[in-house]
């Protein structure tokens, strides 16, 4: 059911200009109401400066990814309701340049894929028929399982939240070079792996890092990076 | 002001503007290719948010006939007959090119073939998926493939106006402005592509990222481009009811109509048997949501503004297995699909009409390209589930090879420069104290309520003097000095466009005095046989529009051949994905 009970928070948003407001208190239509729908009231109604990014506000695009009480979060997806608290804190993503209050400069997130030549490298490129590929091949399940990322940087801004490196890949990044690793239809998965291999070693020995359960889309990237280790052994071996 | 040249320069961050992107730097190296993206590169715009699929002829017992045959009458027999055969018989390369080349991996059947499935208004399943999150596999792979290329992008970078030469015969690059900084940039460029996304967000409800204000279709109409079938503006039925959330509007596929969902309103009718007794809920999305909004408007709807979408009866294990990316969304909300209906209400969808193309996507003017919905012609007065991405990927295509073909034959022409001066003299600063955001919600419901799901004389007459007011209240949203990250300043150029765009639709639905497609006309309820003309536009020197009547060449099918209503497969052979 549609919850339309309404009540209020205090939006408390950390802002890149010390001298704007920080404290907001915003009116809640309901408990489904997103912490994107606060953002805009303080907006289109409070005040008009404060930056922040979204797009399809659907949890498809990942253009929303804010820190919500101190996890990362879509702020299109994360019902305002369910935080147990009627004091919600805002901030930018981690580990990222910040443009102006909740928007961060992704490039440095993006260059991790471009690093990594996370991309496609065609084994057969001219081919003019759809390869017959079976979903129950284990390599296939396997890259279904870790396929999904919406690229929003969340365990990217998590992953930075306690460690020290600078310059890694992460594990977005990682997850993409572990799928094209195990896709028949590359060229350059082996040569890709080897490149990766200390940032991979870096990425487990991590373990206190939790960044799985940050990513909005619930792909395993732990277990992916293990799989990573994996093959990179089974390499070795040969 | 900042100044700079580039060979190519794109417009827009979805499927087309990427596809065009990539497609042109494969085919010349040499090339200096900029895309400028109003959101984050490949982030913004629709192409991402892609539930249903891409129809794509693959099947042998599939054929291009079959799909050309289903796209024309969908489209009212009144689409660009050569476009159309365009985006069939170039629907499976781009598949192929996109599982080949670029990665993407789209769903199989047990046995490894690619699976396809029906969506609504379809004689065969053809349309390739990858669960109900096709947008996100086609977007991720075509930006990566971006990014490890020799491709500048441009970030929260939004176009303002084309430059012209000094003779205003050819588009010689563009006036941008960036979001964050707020520096002016006058591009020059040897061929612009305007792939920035419909204007569906001029409506109250709608699915399309909010970002979207037709800005292309706007910067096109101010230089002179030619447009048509304005009017055709296509409502989706299903369309979530989140109370006031930024929520509401966002799309449930039609895949749950296709595989047997009922629509009921508040008395609990299934009320499409009132409407179209033959096809209840697989009507199409036309008929589905026009029936919707009489029920609405009859008072039959939920307080909240809705119908109810009840889909208990397919099971939980159906609903997880196909479309379990909206069964998520549900449910976050607070609807959990398996238990209970979901209001849903129609929702400003997907915009049909555009700029007036060539096979080679080229415009009216030359060195200005147009794709995705920027374009319009290929969906005549309607568009099928599935046609719009394969539209993205195969015109995008076409205008990345053909920009790079042209080039060869274009000799290079700068900017001149009191061209941009006076461009950028819409920025000269001023004070103001309306507040834009207001100025847009009344336009939302200026458009629903007049420009919608049904038009009369009356309504469009209504139409008319309400956007001459908004007009006039925008006057007076202030343009500051510092532009760098100013969101109203942005709202304010976002609702001038979409008053543009606006009265192209007012004029055009004005001239057509009859119902065809998604365009309906209380007044003219029926569907006229000499209703089988394109409303085709430009702009007057003064500024007004100039909107005329040309009948459609029926180059490959005349309307005797394709009498009769398209043949659905039954039931049980649709929407369910079989492998994820």
């Amino acid at each position: 059911m549609l919850d339309t009970t309404p009540f209020r928070i205090t939006l408390e948003i950390a802002r890149s200009d010390e001298r704007r407001a920080s404290r907001f208190d915003v009116p809640v239509p309901g408990a489904a109401s997103r912490v994107l729908d606060a953002l805009l009231y303080v907006r289109e109604r409070l005040d008009p400066s404060l930056g922040f990014r979204y797009s399809c506000r659907a949890g498809m695009c990942g253009a929303c990814a804010v820190v919500v009480n101190g996890k990362e979060a879509l702020s299109c997806q994360t019902a305002i309701g369910t935080l147990g608290t009627t004091t919600v804190r805002v901030s930018p993503l981690r580990a990222l340049p910040v443009l102006r209050d909740l928007t961060c400069d992704m490039t440095p997130f993006f260059d991790t894929f471009r690093r990594a030549d996370a991309a496609l490298r065609p084994n057969d490129a001219t081919r003019k028929t759809i390869s017959v590929m079976p979903p129950t091949e284990a390599h296939r399940a396997l890259i279904e399982r870790q396929n999904g990322c919406i690229t929003c940087g969340a365990c990217y801004s998590a992953y930075e939240s306690s460690t020290t490196r600078t310059n890694d890949l992460r594990p977005a990044a990682l997850n993409r070079v572990l799928m094209l690793s195990l896709d028949e239809r590359d060229a350059t998965g082996r040569a890709r792996l080897a490149t990766v291999a200390s940032e991979v070693e870096a990425a487990h020995g991590d373990g206190l890092v939790d960044f799985d359960a940050v990513c909005p889309v619930n792909i395993p990237l732990r277990e992916g990076i293990a799989k990573l280790r994996e093959l990179l052994a089974a390499e070795k071996r040969v | 002001m900042q100044h700079r040249t580039c060979d190519i320069l794109i417009l827009g961050g979805g499927g087309a503007a990427l596809y065009a992107a990539l497609r042109a730097r494969d085919a010349d190296r040499g090339l200096g290719i900029i895309v400028a993206s109003k959101g984050l590169l490949g982030k913004s715009g629709c192409t991402r948010m892609v539930q249903g699929g891409c129809n794509v002829v693959m099947h042998p017992d599939d054929s291009f006939a079959k799909h050309y045959d289903d796209t024309l009458r969908g489209g009212g027999m009144i689409n660009d007959q050569e476009l159309a055969w365009t985006l069939v018989i170039e629907a499976p390369e781009r598949i192929v090119e996109l599982e080949n080349r670029f990665g993407c991996y789209f769903d199989r059947n047990t046995d490894g073939t690619i699976h396809q499935r029906a969506l609504a208004g379809q004689s065969f399943n053809r349309t390739v998926h990858r669960g109900d999150l096709t947008g996100i596999e086609l977007m991720n792979r075509l930006l990566e493939q971006v990014l490890v290329r020799d491709i500048e992008v441009l970030d929260e970078v939004r176009g303002v106006d084309l430059l012209l030469d000094d003779h205003r015969e050819r588009v010689c690059g563009a006036l941008l402005l960036d979001l964050n900084t707020g520096t002016l940039v006058a591009m020059n460029a040897r061929a612009v592509l305007l792939a920035t996304g419909g204007a569906a967000p001029l409506y109250r409800i709608t699915p399309a990222s909010l970002e979207k204000s037709g800005d292309g279709l706007a910067m096109g109409f101010r230089a002179g481009a030619h447009f048509i079938d304005m009017e055709m503006m296509q409502f989706h039925p299903t369309g979530l009811v989140a109370g006031e959330s930024v929520m509401t509007g966002t799309v449930l596929e039609e895949g749950l109509r296709g595989a047997g969902g009922h629509l009921l309103n508040v008395l609990g009718e299934r009320f499409m048997s009132r409407y179209d007794p033959a096809k209840m809920e697989r009507s199409t999305r036309d008929r589905v949501s026009r029936s919707t909004f009489m029920e609405l408007r009859a008072g039959r709807g939920t307080p909240q503004g809705g119908v109810l979408l009840d889909v208990r009866h397919l099971g939980k294990e159906f609903l997880l297995k196909s479309s379990p990316g909206m069964y998520r969304r549900c449910l976050s909300i607070g609807y959990d699909m398996a238990k209970e209906p979901v209001q849903v209400t129609p929702t400003a969808h997907f915009q049909m009409g555009g700029m007036r193309i060539d096979t080679e996507c080229r415009t009216s003017i030359p060195g200005l390209y147009a794709a995705g919905e920027d374009a319009g012609g290929v969906h005549g007065a309607n568009r099928l589930g599935g046609n719009g991405v394969a539209e993205s990927i195969v015109f995008g295509g076409i205008a990345g090879d053909a920009m790079v073909r042209d080039l060869g034959a274009s000799a290079t022409t700068s900017v001149a420069m009191p061209e941009a001066v006076l461009a950028a003299s819409r920025f000269d600063p001023r004070d103001g104290e309306a507040n834009p955001f207001a100025l847009r919600r009344e336009l939302g419901s200026i458009a629903w309520d007049d420009l919608g799901i049904i038009r009369s004389a009356t309504s469009l007459a209504d139409a008319s003097r309400a956007l001459d007011d908004i007009e006039a209240k925008l006057a007076n949203v202030a343009i500051p000095a510092d532009r760098a990250g100013h969101a109203e300043l942005h709202e304010r150029m976002n609702i001038e466009n979409l008053i543009a765009v606006a009265r192209l639709i007012h004029s055009a639905a004005t001239l057509r005095e009859e119902s065809r497609g998604s365009h309906y006309r209380e007044d003219f309820p029926e569907t006229n046989p000499d209703g089988l003309y394109n409303v085709v536009q430009q702009r007057r020197a003064d500024g007004s529009i100039a909107s005329e009547r040309k009948p459609v060449q029926f180059t490959r099918r005349r309307p005797v051949d394709l009498a009769g209503d398209t043949v659905i497969p039954h039931p049980g052979a649709v929407a369910m994905t079989t492998d994820v």
